[in-house]
């Protein structure tokens, strides 16, 4: 009997190591446990305590932990759908952002990628000067610019044109702030894809027939298109959860849904709506990325970077 | 004979560098044409300046007679089946194929049926729907060919493009390439520094070097006649043997006086003696040859069908001879002493520079 014990102890080690053998998924997810720690610690755990929160509700200042769907019924129904509708425009807002800072970006890395042959790599570095300075500060320094006291009128009323009261507390601020903002980031994943295409591929298309023009349609277009999702997503997410812009130099005409969110978080005590608010603006984003990435590969994208 | 195309005292310079210079050929519709020559020779230049990626420094280029020198490469009648090759990643076989149709506007049933055909000719039928990743080295050549010939150009130039391919794929695409030419019949340009490529295909070569063109002939006429020591060299690596010649004979240092056919050169020159390696014989005792030479083997490569012997005269340059192997009981081995020799009619005398 004493003699057994030892050959049984083997079999169980020998069972679990027999787990691990057979499955493959296991054990490339062993090798990930760092990665695996990492991600449910700092997302998915604080994703998940805003989760729970965004089905509990507020009493006062008492937060009462019992199941509601009240918080989501609330968002579409307060003030006839006012969150809906902002989240709407939050979107459009977002979408021109990025059409507007894609489409600054790309002739920019086209000519560098191109064009420039010397002076390319320094040429990038001095893209990356914008970002050296808080954003804060730029936002700030815009204001004084923009202000109905500021700048730009002292300059207008100088040269004999009336005040301008508009520049500042509109969408369209909100919409050039983040155009200016993010088109010098995107030029490096579009200069990236276009680095990487073969410029024989040019000479192999003028070859066929194709003018400058059909050219850069059918052959630079389409292979710098991973680059220019990857920047669609670089500006896209981040645009419709930017809040500072919106807060600074937004005001009431150029607020997007975040503004409220980080209201009901910070000011007025509302956790559980903030929470809520937050995970369809989630939603919204993952969806919109969907439909981004069934474009391309994330193959290709992850290869373009 | 119509001529297809034909450069006129054609330079090309690159700042105070002269790629090309002062060159004047003509190829004629229909032919296998290369340009050969060692890299930086000046021939993808050349190549470059057809197919209008480089505008010449002065000169002209003529394609069907029209002068094309400043025509942009998209409006001229011919195409490149490029180094790399140059398929679009993107789009799949059909799509690549079909890119030079589409830009012409062909209509869609017209493009299905040319690209069916065009894959017929490149032996690759139904590989339409193909991503050029999936591929072989071998499979993309064709393709590029396709793409290049599907659109009927006058002209179809080729630059160096077998030179990824690995030996045997290469000597298998050389027979291809020249099939294929047959059968479409269109005019090729093929630039190239392998030699053993541009003799089996070529109907004509010109040789380049240093931006000149120094001979233009059929392959059989620049390999048993070179009119310089370059081209003798370049086409089936001769032995060159330098001297002074007269009458009939000449005379090298340290070696004797070598017998030779002066019918092609002048009295009291200094001159080359040019051997092919596999024009010498090589033996213990030779008798009825106008040259006899002793030599010391030096090195023996056996490669089945013919053994090379790189040997040394007594003026210690290093012949090479190559002999076929009809019948051989048994190889010389390095440091026997061998007699090689040849008929003065099997060497050619070239006249050089002191």
């Amino acid at each position: 009997m004493k003699r057994e014990n030892p050959k049984k102890k083997v079999k169980i080690t020998e069972k679990i190591l027999n787990i691990f053998r057979r499955s493959k998924t296991l054990r490339v997810h062993t090798y990930l446990l760092p990665s695996w720690i990492w991600y449910i610690l700092f997302f998915l755990a604080p994703i998940g305590l805003l989760f729970v929160y965004s089905f509990w509700r507020m009493e006062d200042v008492f937060l009462i932990r019992e199941f509601t769907t009240q918080n989501y019924v609330n968002i579409f129904t307060y003030r006839e759908g006012m969150y809906v509708r902002l989240l709407g425009k939050t979107i459009l807002m977002a979408g021109a952002i990025t059409i507007g800072a894609v489409g600054l970006g790309y002739p920019v890395a086209y000519y560098i990628s191109m064009r420039m042959e010397k002076h390319k790599y320094s040429a990038l570095f001095l893209l990356m000067g914008p970002y050296l300075v808080n954003y804060l500060l730029i936002l700030y320094a815009w204001r004084i610019i923009l202000e109905p006291s500021g700048i730009l009128n002292y300059v207008l009323v100088t040269i004999g044109l009336p005040r301008q009261e508009w520049f500042l507390w509109n969408w369209w601020t909100v919409i050039f702030m983040d155009v200016a903002a993010w088109s010098p980031w995107l030029v490096f994943p579009m200069f990236a894809s276009l680095e990487k295409m073969e410029k024989t591929l040019l000479e192999a298309a003028a070859d066929l027939g194709a003018n400058p023009r059909q050219a850069f349609m059918r052959v630079t277009l389409p292979l710098s298109m991973p680059g220019i999702l990857v920047a669609t997503l670089f500006v896209l997410i981040p645009s419709i959860g930017e809040y500072a812009t919106a807060d600074l130099v937004g005001g009431s005409g150029g607020i997007t849904y975040p503004v409220p969110i980080e209201n009901y978080f910070h000011k007025a005590l509302q956790w559980p709506l903030g929470s809520a608010m937050s995970f369809l603006m989630l939603i919204v984003i993952l969806i919109m990325v969907s439909i981004l990435l069934r474009k391309v590969s994330l193959e290709q994208i992850m290869e373009s970077l | 004979m119509e001529i297809d195309v034909e450069l006129i005292n054609v330079t090309k310079k690159f700042g105070d560098f002269t790629a090309v210079d002062d060159i004047s050929f003509a190829v004629k519709k229909n032919e296998f044409f290369s340009l050969l020559g060692p890299s930086g020779c000046g021939k993808t230049t050349t190549l470059r300046m057809i197919m209008g990626f480089e505008v010449p420094t002065k000169g002209e280029i003529r394609i069907g007679g029209e002068n094309v020198s400043y025509v942009p490469p998209f409006k001229r009648p011919c195409n490149l089946i490029f180094q790399n090759l140059a398929l679009f990643p993107h789009l799949n076989v059909y799509e690549n194929i079909a890119f030079g149709l589409k830009i012409m506007k062909v209509p869609k049933a017209e493009i299905d049926k040319r690209v069916k055909e065009i894959l017929q000719t490149v032996e690759l039928p139904g590989f339409e729907k193909r991503r050029i990743k999936e591929l072989s080295g071998g499979q993309k050549q064709r393709i590029a060919i396709a793409r290049a010939l599907v659109t009927q150009p006058t002209v179809l130039l080729l630059d160096e493009p077998l030179g990824p391919l690995d030996l045997k794929l290469r000597e298998e695409m050389v027979i291809e390439l020249k099939r294929i030419q047959r059968e479409v019949g269109t005019t090729f340009i093929y630039v190239t520094h392998d030699q053993g490529e541009a003799i089996t295909m070529s109907n004509r070569i010109a040789v380049m070097h240093n931006g000149k063109i120094l001979q233009i002939g059929e392959p059989f006429e620049m390999y048993e006649h070179p009119d310089s020591e370059f081209v003798a060299d370049f086409i089936g690596r001769s032995n060159l043997i330098q001297g002074k010649y007269n009458e009939g004979v000449v005379e090298v240092n340290d070696l004797g006086s070598v017998v030779v056919d002066g019918s092609r050169i002048n009295n009291d020159c200094y001159a080359s003696v040019c051997i092919k390696p596999e024009k010498i014989v090589i033996g213990e005792k030779l008798s009825g040859l106008d040259n006899v030479l002793d030599t010391v083997v030096k090195e023996v490569y056996y490669q089945g069908s013919i053994t090379t012997y790189k040997v040394l005269l007594e003026n210690n340059r290093v012949i090479t001879v190559i002999t076929p192997n009809i019948r051989v009981e048994k190889l010389f081995n390095r440091g026997d002493k061998v007699k090689i020799g040849w008929n003065k009619e099997n060497a050619i005398v070239i006249e050089r520079e002191a």
